[in-house]
């Protein structure tokens, strides 16, 4: 979904970025027999922090199925943390301090589609 | 929580607030309105800005209606990068590999962010839940029937 004007930042390295959102507008979809969407909203704010050097991530156009690698990148693995909170069909909610320890994040530059 | 509950095939995102929402970006992308402006990002807009007073939606990445995860996880209708054999810190969904697009919009030039978060959230009575949240953002150019444009989105 668009952002808000100014809702991303990023530093000109692009080694530093930000997510500031809050009470966006989004659709719900619970994962049901058959998906059912409600209007809800979310709030973030999540800061992303490069934790290694820039590597070419993708194949382009020598990707091959089911063609996940097919784009051209050039991504750092990051660190992500912040808070968020949302609110749905009367339900609401807002986090503690989230962390990608664990798992994954990355930050980088790429292209796909027609760009290829 | 039982995490393993979890993982049947019913996942409420009331019980679970689970970012699982490829809604957002995939299949929804055609209801997207007008744009904001991109990225106050001085060094980033040197260039001209292409305004035009009704922009479309971006396409969704193809691979996002090709692909689908891996079984029991095919109604994951994106990518999911990350190492190989990592798993996710709560749902436990198996990352894609790291040579794996993250961006939810196809057609697409430009910076993209991601990231996996995992922790805790409450709701208005004080009960605790495990969160998961998926967020992405793609910020730069995008073209629609040829035509370029520029814009700032975001998966939740």
């Amino acid at each position: 979904m668009e952002l808000p004007s100014g809702a991303f930042r990023r530093n000109k390295n692009g080694t530093r970025a930000r997510l500031v959102v809050n009470h966006l507008p989004m659709p719900n979809t619970f994962f049901y027999s058959n998906n059912v969407s409600v209007a809800g909203e979310i709030s973030v704010d999540i800061v992303w922090e490069a934790t290694g050097p820039s590597v070419r991530r993708g194949n382009g156009l020598d990707a091959e199925e089911p063609y996940w690698d097919k784009f051209i990148g050039h991504f750092r693995d990051a660190k992500a943390h912040g808070k968020g909170g949302g609110a749905h069909t009367g339900f609401k909610f807002s986090t503690g301090m989230l962390s990608s320890d664990g798992f994954y994040a990355s930050m980088g530059r790429e292209r796909n589609g027609v760009y290829l | 929580m039982d995490v393993a509950a979890l993982q049947a095939a019913h996942l409420s995102r009331r019980r679970f607030i689970g970012g699982v929402g490829a809604a957002a970006a995939v299949g929804t992308a055609a209801t997207l309105g007008g744009m904001s402006p991109a990225l106050a990002s001085p060094s980033h807009h040197h260039h001209a800005r292409h305004v035009f007073s009704n922009r479309p939606a971006p396409n969704a990445i193809e691979q996002s209606v090709e692909g689908g995860g891996p079984p029991p996880f095919d109604f994951i209708h994106w990518l999911l990068p990350g190492p190989a054999g990592a798993t996710t810190q709560i749902l436990e969904l198996p990352a894609f590999g790291l040579d794996v697009d993250p961006s939810t919009v196809g057609d697409y030039n430009g910076f993209t962010t991601y990231a996996v978060l995992a922790g805790k959230a409450e709701d208005r009575r004080g009960n605790e839940y495990l969160t998961e949240l998926d967020v992405r953002v793609m910020d730069g150019q995008y073209k629609v029937d040829g035509q370029r444009y520029f814009g700032t989105f975001g998966f939740f």
